[in-house]
């Protein structure tokens, strides 16, 4: 196996443990709370964590090391794509979980607790598993132009790197937005919204992002 | 065998290992047929670089001091010590008319001058 | 020794209003070279300029005779050891972990040199890494870059927090690398005392100039240092000193050996006097 994916997937086994806590947990709110804001930045999330794949092996000093050691631009990049793959995919196992989850919950509860009827228990009236999917599609094809640039660039400096991912995501997201329709327009504006926030707190930090919330898992 | 390099010398560093070298050939303590260290470990041990190293050793070769085997280092060449000795000799020589011509300027007698070298050596065996 | 391990002409780099200019080093297989310099005078731009790992204006760069540097992954990089500082090892394994990945890099990788380096360097296998010391830290970086046969080392500080007896130690274990004529190492360091120790040249940068590359037992030999007052500072050649220290009770000039005039006594100095000496009187001319 190619050094750059050994590490990313050694990498991966220690923070993702924390990524899956974090989507099972915010999948559960979201369906008791069944409320479409809390959705909108659970999409957010995953659009996002594919493009700070590439941007936290791009933000670390492991970076530097890494363009000394032999590999070729297509094993980092190719690391940085499958790693962004597995996460899709946990996210959306996560997201049907944590669905299927709180349909059985409700049943379970019967209006003994004051949750939503199990039949609510379809955000956005069905249409969230819809989006969902789109999403995933969208996040993988957004990875994959970060990767693309993250390949031209990869010997330039970093804020070049944080700016153009950052802007692929952005115009991204909002074309999608567009696309997506206008019965759910809030749901887009909150989407752009939380994307123009998270990137600007999180693009700049991205090499402290998995140690953080490692570290918080670690307690 | 020991090579010590001093700091104090005016004395490049290469000549430094030739004159010593040469010197342990004349006093007997290498001979001929004796293997020297090579360049590298020489370099590492002394704190110097590989190129002076093997400046002094093909000085010392051009001299005839010593010869080269090709991938197996350097050996003392079969060179007459007293050859050394007498080059040696003369050279101590040409010094010591030096200090002769200097102690005559300052008219310093000759007995005075018998009396700074006996000082010199008896500092010399204090120190030992 | 007519191989290079490293040969880089005329390399230009700007960065904002940094900037590495025309840059020619050459240094012969078999050899040590120091790189000297303050903070930011680019000596680790330019450790990443010859490792490829940001792109140059201008100027070619070949190691160990390769020019085709760091664009596959059997290149020749293959046969370079790397350290650099901050080390930078990705920060939640264990050293053991660590072997594994880099084992997957070099091609050449040896488990049980490695191992070796990690015993001799008293590294703890079970701790993660970024609950080791900073020290530490480097010492397994450089137990990776020694365990992949190497032909050239390239080191960026590498005895930054590095205790003074595993710096020894190191210096050591550098000069047995050496031993091999094939083997070459390029080092930077603040501590010019062990660059005088190990290297067979010496390179000095200043703002992204290099300023002389040359044998470092020549530049001993060449230059002495003259202890006299300051009245007797205008008897000595103005045009080989290098620089002049200027004290209370006397001057420290450094002067070519052979230009010191008769009746000055000439002391040998270190290699770090005579850094000093010319980083001084850079900065007086500025």
């Amino acid at each position: 196996m190619n050094g750059c994916l050994n590490k990313s997937l050694t990498e991966m086994k220690s923070v993702g443990k924390v990524f899956i806590a974090f989507v099972l947990i915010l999948g559960i709110i979201g369906v008791f709370a069944q409320n479409d804001m809390i959705f909108s930045f659970y999409i957010t999330f995953i659009a996002i964590s594919s493009a700070s794949q590439v941007l936290e092996g791009n933000g670390t000093s492991w970076q530097t090391y890494e363009y000394m050691l032999p590999t070729s631009c297509e094993q980092s990049v190719s690391a940085v794509y499958i790693v962004s793959v597995i996460y899709n995919g946990i996210f959306f196992l996560g997201t049907l979980i944590t669905h299927i989850a709180g349909g059985l919950i409700c049943k379970a509860a019967d209006g003994a607790l004051d949750l939503p009827k199990p039949e609510d228990v379809t955000i956005m009236d069905g249409e969230f598993i819809k989006l969902l999917l789109f999403f995933s599609f969208f996040s993988l094809f957004m990875s994959g132009l970060s990767c693309a640039y993250f390949y031209r660039y990869r010997h330039i400096s970093n804020r070049k790197v944080y700016i153009g991912a950052g802007i692929i995501l952005l115009v991204s997201v909002a074309v999608s937005g567009i696309i997506i329709g206008s019965e759910i327009v809030t749901l887009s504006w909150g989407i752009v919204i939380h994307t123009i926030i998270i990137s600007l707190i999180v693009f700049p930090l991205s090499e402290k992002f998995s140690e953080f919330f490692y570290d918080k898992y670690r307690g | 065998m020991n090579i010590l390099l001093s700091n104090t010398s005016d004395m490049p560093i290469y000549e430094q290992i030739c004159s010593q070298i040469k010197g342990l050939i004349a006093s007997g303590g290498l001979k001929a047929g004796d293997a020297l260290p090579s360049i590298r470990v020489l370099a590492k041990d002394l704190h110097i670089s590989v190129i002076t190293t093997k400046r002094a050793y093909d000085e010392l070769e051009k001299e005839g001091y010593i010869y080269t085997v090709s991938s197996k280092g350097c050996y003392v060449a079969d060179t007459n010590s007293e050859l050394i000795r007498e080059s040696r000799l003369r050279e101590i020589e040409a010094h010591i008319e030096k200090i002769a011509s200097l102690a005559g300027s300052i008219s310093l007698t000759k007995n005075e001058l018998i009396e700074m070298i006996k000082l010199v050596y008896e500092e010399g065996d204090d120190n030992e | 020794m007519s191989n290079n391990a490293i040969k880089a002409t005329g390399l230009n780099k700007k960065y904002g209003d940094f900037e590495i200019k025309n840059l020619s080093l050459s240094l012969p297989s078999g050899c040590i070279m120091g790189l000297i310099g303050e903070n930011g005078a680019g000596k680790s731009t330019l450790i990443r300029l010859l490792m490829n790992a940001c792109d140059r204006d201008s100027g070619t760069v070949s190691l160990l005779d390769d020019e085709n540097v760091g664009y596959s992954e059997d290149d020749v990089r293959q046969d370079i050891g790397i350290v650099i500082d901050p080390a930078c090892l990705p920060q939640n394994y264990n050293p053991v972990t660590l072997g594994k990945i880099m084992s997957g890099f070099y091609k050449k990788w040896d488990n049980d040199e490695y191992n070796k380096y990690l015993d001799l360097f008293e590294i703890d296998r079970k701790k993660k890494i970024f609950n080791l010391s900073t020290g530490t830290k480097m010492k397994l970086m450089i137990a990776t870059a020694l365990s992949h046969d190497a032909k050239l080392l390239i080191l960026d500080e590498p005895t930054n927090g590095l205790d003074p007896m595993v710096r020894e130690q190191f210096l050591d274990i550098l000069g047995d690398f050496t031993l091999d004529a094939g083997h070459s190492v390029l080092i930077s360091s603040h501590i010019i005392s062990d660059l005088e120790k190990i290297c067979d040249y010496v390179a000095y940068m200043h703002k992204g100039e290099l300023k002389f590359c040359d044998e470092k037992d020549k530049l001993l030999d060449d230059y002495r240092v003259v202890k006299c007052s300051e009245a007797q500072l205008d008897d000595l050649p103005k045009s080989s000193c290098i620089g002049a220290k200027k004290g209370q009770f006397g001057c420290e000039v450094l002067l070519k050996s052979d230009d010191v005039p008769l009746g000055f006594t000439k002391e040998r100095t270190t290699l770090e006097e005579i850094i000093l000496f010319m980083a001084r009187d850079g900065k007086e001319r500025e």
